[in-house]
């Protein structure tokens, strides 16, 4: 009996129950009460499986291995947990099953919940197995299913025709991540002749000169890439998060992060590529345009869960820019953000799913006034604003200074400037996402109550209970981040820089050295400057001293500008359009910021330009992608 | 430019074929270089379908031609002289019936899309509020 409930068989338990649970609420949800128990049942003991792997796998750097024995012909495992995989098997499991509890606690709802409690099963568990799965053959499957679930719950569950384009858009782009995985695997496949992520360790490095491996790494990154929902697959962040709020905070936050997780296993393990400068170029610029495009695309959305889809995007990049420093301290930070994403994400995704299930709008000028209708969903709405935007004391603070103090690390330390360029970027876009906050926040919970909103309604408990808890880890992630830390990023990173204990666990003891030669251990070299962490009395002070710097030279330049000439009748308040008109007005040409905006507006226009909701235009840049990829492989490898 | 960046992709893509297919492993038959060269023309097509067709139904089709291309791929990569190698089966099998389900997804949204904007064209679907 103690041999059925061994650590080995967790997993597999864990990624079981939800397709179960996923069958059985197919079968009889259409009860309220029964399929809310069976989601929370099955949800709840996936996330116990996986914290009962915590004590052996991040406090005692076990790895855990399962096979199923018909698989074992192929010497690959089916299933394995490292630090790694159990670092982000917790995200998932803990972000599905506060999910659930807001999703249970939904009033009246509507006919299509039975196929949508299923759907949100079979996308936890396709997640779950994909981080899990200890080889390519398995994460292709679990990745293709986790993202035919999410399509399909943004078309059950979302509203109107705009759903189903989503999700039609979703579907194409889902394809064409499979036809890149797919091929990626093959031609791998076709050189290594195993599937196994540990085999594939130990052979690779050695063919890494193949023009083919070559092509397997682009097919692969390009893959995981959509997932991710990098440039130029970002849309994808939009399409998702037009599903029901547990729909959005699954595809968005857990998949996103699970495409990212792909693609750490893919540089850091199976091609080992993190240590050439130009594959961190790689990952760095990719993650600071990502992040840039989405903060933009976010500022000039309409539309609350299209803004804060974009927003989980562009997050989640900035996780892939720590990623790709490949210092300790960097993947600390990367593993931190991850964490603080999925948890202010998820509470910006169920707050705005609340305010949207209660008004039956999206748009936010049609919103406005809630902050007295929904006192309690403001406040919890302002914690993840702010813990997105940066703000000490919240946790996107503590890890966004973590991130910003290992890429100037990183810059000193390679004497390349391109990382302090990166740390820039990573600011800007902080100082773009608050301002983003700033106008939904400005636009959906003050001004007057529009037309239709004057029945709304505080959310209900359970609905509050949800966002409360992930309100009060926001809080004390940003405040507690060593311990954090301590149980969690730090066993993460460990695992990522210690490729050849992950090989050992898999195929035997030895078997790395025998691939790569004698090595010591590299977990003993392991060191974490932990200069990163902040202290939050100190950060209270520098911030008091900044904003009585900020008002003193703001009231001094006040002062001493002279004052404007009055403005001619003709010109006088001309509003700038959209693009940038060549006239401004003498009130707005005083304004020393005029060249600024004029220039922002201008790429604004030009992003809603090449930014069109055609799906061929679509596909037509995933395939440059691809090409771009190729290429740089081709040179780089 | 988007003429420029759609040929200059599919070439690169096409490359990938001639250069997969020529590479090693070593002592792989003919017909079996072939088969790879096939399988990168068959993916290059499908996306050339998806990118130039601008109706809902052939752009569907040319996902499908695509994912036979990765499949055919996996086909001829189990390459084994003299023997089969079941993996590569089990493989394709596998993404053979995910691709069905997929395009059965496929075209219940395309129905669904047909029924609330009235039309299959793309550009006018993008165009369309809401």
């Amino acid at each position: 009996m103690s041999e059925f409930f061994s650590p080995a068989r967790l997993p597999v338990c864990a990624i079981a129950v939800l397709f179960l649970g996923a069958f059985l609420s197919a079968l009889f949800g259409r009860v309220k009460i029964i399929r809310s128990v069976l989601a929370i049942l099955a949800v709840s003991c996936s996330f116990a499986c996986m914290i009962a792997l915590v004590r052996p796998v991040m406090l005692g750097g076990e790895v855990i291995v399962w096979s199923a024995d018909s698989l074992s012909s192929y010497d690959g495992a089916a299933l394995e947990v490292d630090a790694l995989s159990l670092f982000f098997a917790l995200l998932v499991t803990a972000a599905a099953f506060v999910s659930c509890i807001w999703a249970v606690s939904v009033p009246k709802q509507d006919d299509s919940s039975p196929m949508g409690f299923s759907l949100f099963q079979i996308l936890t568990g396709g997640i779950l197995a994909f981080v899990l799965s200890g080889d390519i053959f398995t994460m292709f499957l679990m990745a293709e299913a986790a993202s035919i679930a999410a399509t399909s719950l943004t078309a059950v569950s979302g509203r109107g025709r705009g759903a189903m384009k989503a999700a039609f858009r979703a579907l194409v782009l889902g394809g064409i991540e499979t036809v890149f995985l797919l091929a990626g695997a093959a031609i791998l496949y076709a050189n290594a002749r195993t599937l196994s992520i540990a085999r594939l360790c130990t052979v690779i490095p050695g063919m890494i000169d193949n023009s083919s491996i070559k092509i397997a790494f682009a097919l692969l990154f390009a893959g995981f890439g959509v997932n991710a929902c990098l440039v130029p697959f970002h849309l994808l962040a939009e399409d998702r998060a037009k599903g029901s709020a547990p729909a959005a905070v699954l595809s968005n936050s857990a998949l996103a992060l699970g495409g990212i997780y792909g693609i750490v296993r893919l540089t850091c393990f199976l091609f080992q590529t993190m240590d050439l400068s130009s594959f961190q170029f790689l990952l760095v610029m990719v993650g600071s345009a990502s992040m840039l495009l989405c903060v933009t695309m976010a500022l000039s959305g309409r539309d609350l869960d299209q803004i804060l889809g974009f927003h989980a995007a562009s997050q989640n990049s900035c996780v892939l820019i720590a990623f790709g420093l490949h210092t300790t301290d960097g993947f600390s930070a990367g593993l931190f953000h991850a964490l603080n994403c999925m948890l202010f994400s998820a509470l910006l995704f169920l707050a705005a799913g609340s305010i949207m299930r209660e008004t039956g709008k999206a748009s936010l000028d049609e919103l406005g006034g809630l902050g007295r209708k929904m006192p309690h969903t403001f406040g919890l709405f302002l914690i993840g604003a702010f813990s997105a935007s940066g703000i000490p004391p919240f946790n996107g603070f503590a890890s966004g200074w973590m991130i910003f103090r290992a890429c100037c690390a990183k810059a000193v330390e390679s004497g390349r400037i391109g990382f302090m360029f990166a740390a820039v970027l990573f600011f800007a876009a902080s100082v773009l996402t608050a301002a983003s906050f700033v106008r939904v926040s400005r636009s959906v919970f003050f001004g007057p109550l529009p037309e239709g909103c004057e029945n709304c309604k505080e959310s209900t408990l359970g609905m509050r209970l949800a966002m409360g808890i992930y309100a009060a880890l926001c809080v004390l992630a940003g405040l507690l981040p060593g311990v954090a830390g301590r149980f969690l990023t730090r066993p993460g990173t460990v695992a990522a820089f210690n490729v050849e204990k992950y090989i050992d666990s898999m195929l035997g003891a030895g078997t790395a050295s025998e691939a790569f030669g004698p090595f010591v251990a590299a977990a003993q070299n392991i060191t974490f400057d932990q200069s990163g962490v902040w202290s939050p009395f100190a950060w209270l002070l520098i911030l008091c001293v900044s904003f009585l710097a900020v008002s003193g030279a703001s009231a001094f330049f006040r002062r001493s500008l002279p004052e404007a000439p009055d403005a001619p009748e003709d010109a006088g308040g001309a509003p700038l359009s959209c693009g940038g008109e060549d006239r401004v007005s003498l009130e707005e040409a005083a304004d020393p910021l005029i060249d600024l905006t004029s220039g922002c507006k201008r790429y604004f226009s030009l992003m809603e330009r090449i930014h069109s909701d055609n799906l061929n235009d679509a596909a037509l840049w995933a395939a440059a992608a691809a090409a771009l990829l190729m290429l740089f492989s081709m040179i780089s490898l | 430019m988007k003429v420029f960046v759609l040929w200059v992709s599919l070439g690169c893509l096409l490359l990938c074929g001639i250069t997969v297919s020529g590479g090693p492993p070593e002592g792989v038959p003919a017909v079996m270089r072939f088969n790879d060269a096939a399988a990168f023309f068959l993916i290059t097509f499908g996306f050339y379908t998806v990118i130039t067709k601008h109706d809902l139904i052939k752009a569907v089709t040319g996902f499908l031609i695509a994912e036979c291309g990765a499949e055919l791929l996996i086909l001829s990569a189990g390459y084994v002289p003299g023997g089969t190698d079941h993996v590569p089966q089990a493989f394709a099998l596998i993404s053979i019936v995910l691709g069905s389900g997929c395009a059965a997804v496929w075209m219940v949204l395309v129905g669904k899309l047909y029924k609330s904007c009235g039309t299959l064209d793309t550009r006018e679907i993008g165009r369309l509020r809401g």
